[in-house]
């Protein structure tokens, strides 16, 4: 009975629903797909409303607005309504931007998507920058282009004010005025340098960047350079070096540097900062200063003994003298006694001089000629210097009148003679000279003393051995000796100096190694002196000229000052270092060089060889010659050939301009 | 008009005819996609207890709903569009209409404004509404206007007076819930007009210029069927059978009208109830026989079916008589149902008539009218109602 039922219950059923009462029997249910479609369409509505970024929807190729997001309409203050009636040429400056009008008006062409940032239009007339991503699309075999653009304008202030930033730190940097430099820590190449950093070294940024202290140094400079950078890199903290010395194009220069190592946010150094400060003109000064109290010191040492040694002498002398005015001694005897108050009277002069050094000495200066006190010392000299050298004095015909304590003098002299001995022991020549020389403000500032005025001028020279720099420097300290222990107290030359000074003088010395030394001791000529009035009466300053001159001279202070002299009286100078640079330089020229200035004593090539050069390029080229040896000057005036000509050193501008014009007037 | 060689439209809408339909309402909500339905009632329905089955039916089905009664017979625009606003304020999307023909054209014209978004005075005419409404079940409650089944929307403009007609397919509705129980409750009042106004459409479908053999099938059945049961359920209100065959005349009825629209009666009818405020049936009833008068002449054969179809016996008799007999028995039924009122008696002055008549000419039923009329016509016609 149950399957009867169920199968009535079925065909029921059936027919139920073929009359249409079925559960889900109605004509059309395509009402919930609509719903459900149009909600999701709604939400994503929404959705697409609430994004920050502005969306718009055009047609493509003629970019015309079709839809647009909430977002779009508020940040352009245009209606939905009113950017339909647009394009997206109308509201922007796409029209400036190649890829996005190829993008929009031209579908067939170039890319698919672009990013571009350009400026959109406000209704009111204002505009933003924005960020723009325009995206090709197809909906319905229509074509469309998606934009979507992003207000940029807070991220591009932000990016101007970090700029605006950058550029002031980049400016503090840049003319903090002490160097300012870093290095990468891995290979401490340059990464940064500022322009006190550029002005010192010599080199560009773009010479510096990349190298490090092995391309730009000499090798013990670099050397040093590296081991404080890794020092400081890993110690990882602050490093002082109070004194470096940095090769530079101007010369070598003397640094107090810091550095410090830079870190990452890990810790570890990847750079290496540095700050260096140029203490050159400090040192020289600090030590002139403790040049000048060291002098002091020892003066007023020398002093207190010498005058307590003095009172000693003076005993000695007095009872000396006693026993040789008493009758009763006999000859041999009066001759001991002799020797005894000569020797005491030599140690007077030592003591007198001592005290000339420490400026203690009661000077009793005489207007004397000079030319006699030299004459007066000559023989003395000739026992000094012995028989194996020559001594020759060449005194100049006028009166030398000067205020002087002729004794200190003489000792000076004796000094000088005593110091050219021991530079000649294989023998040589020891020659003495006189002259008048008016210095000018020229002078003092080209060669760094003196005080204008006229001056007698004693030049003493040698052919000996010759000094170096450093102990040129040096000769006139205390104590300092080149001689071997227990020979010479070194101080001769000191006390030279020391009399000088108080004869309100100047000495300077000029030598060359190998070849010999001049000292130029320079005593002011008295004031009643009528010669000295004529002097400075002086010939009228000499003129100037258009012409070319080449400066030839291996000292690069000196080339740098005769540079200076020449071209401010108009002429035009060409320098050159040595003597081969100035035969490849005239040559070059092409019979441009009016003038050759020439250094006599040169590295390489002589001044002499470099002349012979010239000459045989140009026979009639005029050469003046410099030299501050005055052994030179005996040499070159016997074989002076024509149309040269010789200056002395140290160089007096006047005197200078004055030959230089004289021989360019020449035919 | 050789019928044969025109062509013509038949649409209804998919309906259940029977009593229990209006429980069905819950499940074809729900069906048509229904997830918030607004349900359209006037205070009467609710009162007789009709639209709470209806509701009560949606519940069953999980679906909430919404209640809006704030329907007057004769539907204003403004009852619509606050209708719209609660449509959208409580984001239905679905319509259930249960009454007469107030409440059911009050949800067609919501559904048409809330698609179209315009206002509802906007849509006059004919295929003026584009876009189709949201799913809209109707459950009847008289028999009755059958705009349960028809493309009419009629809407009072109470500012000009008038009534204006919506015609258009897409106002069909989805689905018609017509079930006779709720016709029980009418009173003979109510009973009588809206039987009269079924019968109206029947006569004025069958005569329409734009019949076909499908509506006069309709037509006549509903004739048929009306003239005999419907003075009888004036008498009798709770006789089931009786209330069926009304009902049943009044769907056929609404099947031939909105296929073959209608005539003069009911654009005259039109323009008196869009004035007067008056019951639609009743407008109709008044003017039924003086329009049958006028129109006689143009079809008398149709006439003469029509008579046969109410029952009476035109054999033997001229054709002259056929007009007489027809029109005597159109007055007898419009006493025996109690609408006897002339259009005087309803407060209709002679100077008014002339307006009257304007306005019902430019009514679209008057289009299909058998017979043309001129102004002049139907001011007579008018007359001869007062």
């Amino acid at each position: 009975m149950k399957s009867r039922s169920d199968a009535a219950d079925a065909l029921a059923a059936l027919q139920n629903k073929l009359a249409g009462f079925g559960d889900t029997s109605v004509r059309k249910t395509y009402y919930p797909e609509l719903q459900q479609r149009l909600e999701e369409l709604e939400r994503f509505k929404a959705f697409i409303d609430n994004s920050n970024d502005a969306i718009l929807l055009a047609e493509a190729s003629t970019g015309c607005i079709v839809d647009v997001n909430d977002s779009a309409s508020r940040q352009m203050g245009w209606s939905r309504d009113e950017l339909l009636e647009r394009s997206l040429f109308d509201i922007s400056d796409l029209r400036e931007s190649p890829a996005a009008k190829t993008l929009i008006s031209s579908p067939e062409e170039g890319d698919e998507r672009t990013l571009t940032v350009t400026d959109l239009h406000r209704k009111d007339g204002g505009r933003f920058c924005a960020e723009l991503t325009l995206n090709r699309m197809h909906f319905r075999d229509r074509a469309y282009v998606l934009a979507v653009a992003r207000d940029i304008s807070q991220r591009r202030a932000v990016e101007e004010a970090l700029r605006e930033s950058e550029e002031f730190l980049k400016k503090i940097v840049e003319n903090i005025p002490a160097v300012v430099f870093a290095k990468e820590a891995e290979d401490l190449r340059f990464v940064a340098i500022n322009k006190a950093g550029e002005e010192l070294l010599g080199f560009s940024r773009e010479e510096l960047l990349g190298r490090n202290n092995y391309d730009l140094f000499p090798e013990a400079q670099a050397e040093f350079f590296t081991l404080k950078d890794r020092q400081t890199l890993e110690r990882g903290e602050l490093v002082e070096i109070p004194e470096e010395v940095v090769q530079t194009k101007s010369g070598d220069r003397i640094l107090r540097t810091k550095k410090i190592p830079l870190f990452d946010n890990q810790g570890k150094a990847l750079y290496l900062l540095g700050i260096s400060e140029d203490i050159t003109e400090r040192k020289h000064l600090e030590e002139k200063l403790l040049q000048s109290q060291k002098m002091e010191a020892i003066g007023q040492l020398a002093g207190g003994v010498a005058h307590d040694f003095n009172n000693i002498l003076m005993v000695i002398l007095g009872y000396a003298s006693m026993l040789k005015r008493d009758a009763v001694l006999d000859a041999p005897q009066m001759e001991q006694v002799q020797h005894i108050l000569d020797a005491a009277d030599k140690a007077a002069q030592l003591t007198s001089g001592l005290l000339a050094f420490s400026r203690k000495q009661v000077m009793k200066p005489r207007t004397v000629n000079l030319n006699d006190v030299i004459l007066h010392v000559e023989k003395f000299l000739s026992r000094i210097i012995g028989e194996d050298l020559q001594l020759k004095s060449i005194l100049c015909d006028d009166y030398l009148f000067v205020n002087i304590d002729s004794g200190q003098i003489e000792q000076v002299l004796i000094n000088l003679a005593t110091n050219a001995r021991d530079a000649m022991p294989k023998g040589g020549s020891l020659t003495i000279e006189t002259d008048i020389q008016q210095l000018d403000e020229l002078f003092v500032q080209a060669n760094g003393f003196g005080e204008p005025g006229p001056y007698a001028v004693i030049s003493v020279s040698d052919t000996g051995t010759g000094m170096d720099e450093e102990t040129r420097r040096k000769i006139f300290e205390p104590f300092f000796t080149t001689k071997e222990l227990g020979k010479g107290t070194g101080l001769g030359m000191s006390i030279v100096y020391g009399i000088i000074k108080q004869h309100n003088g100047f000495i300077n010395v000029y030598s060359e190694p190998q070849l010999g030394t001049t000292f130029r001791v320079y005593l002011p000529l008295s004031a009643t002196c009528a010669l000295a009035d004529d002097q400075r009466q002086g010939a009228a300053p000499p003129s100037g000229g258009p012409e070319t001159i080449m400066v030839v001279e291996d000292e690069s202070a000196l080339r740098q000052l005769l540079e200076k002299i020449l071209t401010s009286f108009g002429y035009r100078v060409i320098l050159a270092p040595n003597g081969r640079e100035a035969a490849v330089r005239f040559a070059a020229e092409r019979g441009g060089v009016d003038l050759i200035l020439m250094d006599m004593i040169m590295p390489g090539m002589s001044g002499r060889d470099a002349c012979n050069a010239i000459r045989e390029l140009d026979p009639g080229a005029k050469v003046l010659y410099m030299s501050g040896y005055t052994m030179d000057v005996i040499k070159t005036r016997d074989v002076l050939e024509k149309g040269t000509e010789l200056l002395m050193k140290p160089v007096r501008p006047l005197e200078l301009l004055s030959k230089v014009r004289e021989m360019l007037d020449r035919p | 008009m050789a019928e044969s060689l025109e062509l013509r439209k038949f649409l209804a809408p998919e309906f259940i005819f029977g009593v229990g339909a209006r429980q069905l309402a819950g499940r074809y909500a729900r069906n048509l996609g229904g997830r918030k339905i607004l349900v359209v009632s006037d205070p009467g329905v609710v009162k007789a207890g009709w639209t709470k089955d209806v509701t009560d039916s949606l519940e069953a089905a999980g679906l909430p709903f919404v209640l809006f009664t704030g329907v007057t017979p004769n539907p204003k625009a403004e009852e619509v569009m606050a209708g719209v606003a609660l449509y959208r304020a409580e984001q239905c999307d679905a319509l259930v209409a249960v009454g007469g023909g107030s409440p059911i054209d009050c949800a067609k014209g919501i559904g048409i404004v809330s698609s179209n978004r315009k206002h509802i005075l906007e849509f006059e005419g004919v295929d003026m509404v584009k876009s189709p409404m949201p799913p809209l079940i109707c459950i009847p409650t008289t028999g009755g206007t059958s705009a349960d089944v028809s493309q009419f929307v009629i809407i009072s403009n109470p500012l000009e007076r008038v009534k204006i007609a919506i015609i258009s397919k897409s106002v069909v509705p989805d689905l018609a819930l017509i079930d006779p129980a709720t016709l029980t409750t009418m009173d003979p009042y109510l009973t009588a007009c809206t039987g009269l106004d079924a019968m109206t459409h029947a006569i004025e479908a069958y005569v329409s210029t734009a019949r076909s053999s499908m509506t006069d099938l309709h037509a006549l059945e509903a004739l048929r069927l009306l003239s005999a049961s419907l003075i009888p359920s004036i008498r009798d209100l709770s006789d089931l059978e009786l209330r069926t065959n009304v009902m049943q005349g009044s769907l056929q009825a609404g099947l031939a009208f909105s296929n073959a629209i209608l005539g003069a009666n009911h654009a005259m009818a039109h323009s008196l109830g869009g004035a007067l405020d008056l019951a639609h049936g009743e407008c109709n009833a008044i003017l039924l026989d003086h329009v049958i008068e006028f129109n006689f002449a143009s079809a008398p054969e149709r006439f003469e079916k029509i008579a046969e179809a109410m029952g009476l016996k035109l054999r033997g008799r001229s054709s002259a008589e056929h007009k007489k007999v027809l029109l005597q028995h159109v007055r007898d039924l419009k006493a025996k149902a109690g609408i006897a009122r002339t259009l005087a008696e309803v407060g209709v002055g002679r100077g008014d008539v002339a307006l009257y008549s304007e306005k019902a000419l430019k009514d679209p039923c008057m289009a299909t009218n058998p017979r043309r009329a001129s102004r002049r016509d139907i001011e007579v016609v008018y007359e001869e109602s007062l």
